[in-house]
């Protein structure tokens, strides 16, 4: 019975939350609206660089001839920075400024490179022409030792070995990798959700607790037959499901436009291509079939175990560990909300109030930062879950891990019972014990 | 008796006052099919009294009795039985009438199968069908009295304390209210009403408690003061009342 009417309070606490302006903009638009938008700009900036980039290419003309010139044209036409031009007097449009570079082959392979261009995009071009024509070169020999059947090897003297280099030191292991690059990715992600967590918390606890003060609902909610624990209990997981649907949302959302992102970048860079894969496809050249989806599942399964030794990908107990300190550090947030916005009168004075846990709670976060804190999954979270980092400490000690596990229940407990002590002070507090008969006897 | 209320004291504390006594041993009881008026003027100790009854303070000394239910040792069973309304008790802003009725009668414990046509009932005996679906924070002061009202009786409460239940209604409302707390007389339940209108006291009580400063002066029926001070109109008991008391303490 006692779970039934926690669960009317905690439906009625919801819908008072996310009827309030706040938690509906915080915790539901934001993180629908921000991404799309986010990567439109993002897109829309790409596309208007590339556009501006494309109407300032370098239109350049080559004259004279050498015998590895044909390759020097060639490496020069492909290259997307330049437009050659034939001009039928190159001198004059180069002075007119219709061309930007004026090359001349002339026997047996010099180049001259001739340009008016000012000061600032002289390296631009002439390096890029400078490229160009060293590539050129270098794969005329290449083809020139093909012929006389000498080794390219000859023409690379050393090789350096990346995989043999493994770390000595004791420390922990840090390849620039796709582990390592997976790693920063998900410190990152997760320090964001942590600031998501902040600030959906702040707006709901305030929206919960000093609304009541001063909308004078406080009295109305007392005469419930209901106990003051069940109040703040409903209070305490209303704060915590806005927290856990706007982390949701957000990683939902991010998700969804990553990878729509991924996939209009990739139409954008096949209509370069007519032949790309993508292209026929959305021309409808190519149709998708089951099969096709089963191969890219079955593909996606093969690779797994080689991502795994790749990336590390985390084990039944780092998730699962992983997910306690999620749940943990969102009822930890809940509740100093609660606990601050117990304190104030007003409005004004929650906001506050609340910038002391916030600003407590962004600090633990930068804590873990910390160059010596090794930052992983674990470390990224909490300076607390330093004492059971995945990767660090494989077998972590039971010492530590009670402690984790005691302090994240404990402290929400804790701030939990206070901030129900202040919240119902004004109620209790202003009874003079020395006149209670009841006291008395 | 449903309701007795035994040598109740409540002090308060202020930073001008010091310790200043709400309410100074007061005592009365409400019998079933009556309706009891606490009459006085504004910080007479009205509110803090009902305010005691509804569970919201627990006094410093003395008890109160609902249906042999201690207000500080069994406050959710207290509730249960009691209809409270006061000026203190708001509305829910984000929430329709109607959602405030419903989760009133659900956690009051109303019979679940009964919910619908006790709410029905009410919304078209106080006239609140127009809005009853609109959020209150867009409710004017006589819209929100009336929905309070109705928050205050959804669960049909065997006894009832009402603080000031005219403030803001249009005559139309007010004449309903009355006509409600006439009813209560029929169906055998208790009424306390605090106001501080002399006529709605005269015209709705069956026993009335002068209180002043906290302290009860007289208590009886119309009559027995009419008797008792030898004046007709309330107004005039009132006042008789309080300065005979006042000189007795001096």
């Amino acid at each position: 019975m006692a779970i039934r009417e926690l669960w009317w309070i905690v439906r009625k606490e919801l819908t008072c939350c996310y009827r309030d302006q706040d938690v509906l903009i915080y915790g539901l638009i934001f993180p629908i609206v921000l991404y799309p938008l986010l990567f439109l700009l993002t897109f829309e900036g790409i596309m208007w660089s590339t556009g501006t980039w494309e109407k300032s290419r370098n239109a350049i003309c080559v004259v004279g001839e050498t015998p590895d010139s044909h390759f020097v044209s060639a490496a020069l036409a492909s290259d997307s920075h330049l437009v050659l031009t034939n001009e039928q007097n190159p001198e004059d449009a180069l002075k007119a400024g219709t061309i930007k570079a004026l090359i001349r082959y002339s026997p047996p392979s010099q180049v001259t490179i001739e340009t008016h261009e000012p000061a600032t995009e002289l390296l631009g071009v002439t390096e890029a022409i400078q490229s160009d024509i060293r590539h050129a070169h270098r794969e005329s020999i290449d083809k020139e030792l093909k012929q006389k059947h000498i080794p390219e090897s000859v023409m690379m003297p050393f090789y350096v070995t990346w995989q043999s280099i493994k770390p000595t030191a004791h420390g922990p292991e840090r390849s620039i990798g796709l582990r390592y690059i997976v790693d920063l990715l998900l410190q990152a992600l997760l320090i964001y959700m942590i600031f998501i967590m902040i600030l959906v918390g702040q707006v709901a606890s305030i929206c919960l607790l000093v609304e009541e003060k001063e909308k004078k609902t406080f009295d109305t909610t007392l005469l419930l037959p209901i106990s003051r624990t069940q109040i703040m209990l409903a209070k305490f997981f209303t704060v915590n499901v806005a927290i856990a649907l706007s982390v949701i949302l957000h990683l939902l959302s991010l998700t969804v436009n990553t990878v729509f992102a991924f996939f209009a970048f990739a139409v954008v860079e096949a209509q370069q291509n007519p032949n790309s894969y993508v292209l026929r496809l959305l021309q409808g050249r190519i149709h998708l079939q089951l099969s096709d989806i089963v191969n890219v599942w079955y593909t996606c399964l093969k690779i797994l175990p080689t991502l795994q030794t790749e990336i590390q990908l985390p084990s039944f107990f780092d998730i699962a560990f992983l997910m306690y300190i999620l749940i943990a550090s969102s009822a930890l947030t809940a509740a100093c909300f609660l606990f601050a916005a117990s304190f104030a009168k007003s409005n004004k004075d929650a906001q506050t109030l609340a910038l002391f846990p916030a600003l407590t709670l962004i600090g633990a976060t930068a804590i873990s930062l910390l160059p010596g804190l090794d930052l992983n999954l674990g470390t990224a979270l909490l300076p607390l879950s330093d004492l059971l980092i995945m990767r660090k400490f494989p077998h972590p000690e039971l010492i530590p891990a009670f402690l984790v596990i005691f302090l994240s229940i404990f402290l929400p407990v804790l701030f939990l019972s206070a901030a129900k002590r202040i919240f119902f002070h004004e109620y209790s507090a202003r009874r003079r014990p020395q006149t209670d008969a009841r006291a008395r006897s | 008796m449903t309701l007795q209320v035994n040598n109740i004291s409540k002090t308060f504390y202020d930073k001008k006052r010091g310790e200043f006594a709400a309410v100074d041993n007061v005592s009365f009881s409400c019998a079933p099919g009556e309706v009891m008026g606490l009459l006085g003027p504004n910080g007479a100790g009205k509110t803090t009294t009902l305010r005691m009854i509804g569970t919201l303070l627990s006094p410093d000394s003395g008890n109160i009795l609902l249906d042999g239910f201690d207000t500080v040792l069994a406050p959710e069973a207290v509730r249960t039985r009691l209809g409270f309304l006061s000026t203190d008790t708001g509305l829910y802003e984000k929430l329709t009438p109607r959602e405030i009725l419903v989760y009133f009668a659900k956690l009051s414990k109303y019979p679940a199968d009964k919910i619908e046509s006790r709410i029905e009932e009410l919304i078209s005996f106080l006239d609140i069908r127009q809005y009853a679906d609109v959020r209150c924070e867009k409710l004017s002061t006589g819209m929100r009295q009336k929905v309070s009202f109705a928050r205050s009786i959804v669960h049909d409460p065997p006894t009832m304390a009402f603080d000031e239940p005219a403030n803001g209604l249009d005559v139309i409302a007010i004449r309903a209210l009355h006509q409600f707390i006439k009813s209560c007389k029929e169906q055998r339940k208790c009424v306390v009403l605090s106001t501080h209108v002399m006529s709605e006291a005269e015209k709705l009580c069956d026993r009335i408690a002068i209180i002043h400063k906290g302290r009860i002066f007289a208590i009886g029926t119309l009559e027995e003061l009419r008797a008792k001070s030898g004046e007709h109109y309330l107004e005039e008991i009132f006042f008789a009342m309080v300065q005979e008391k006042v000189d007795e303490l001096l």
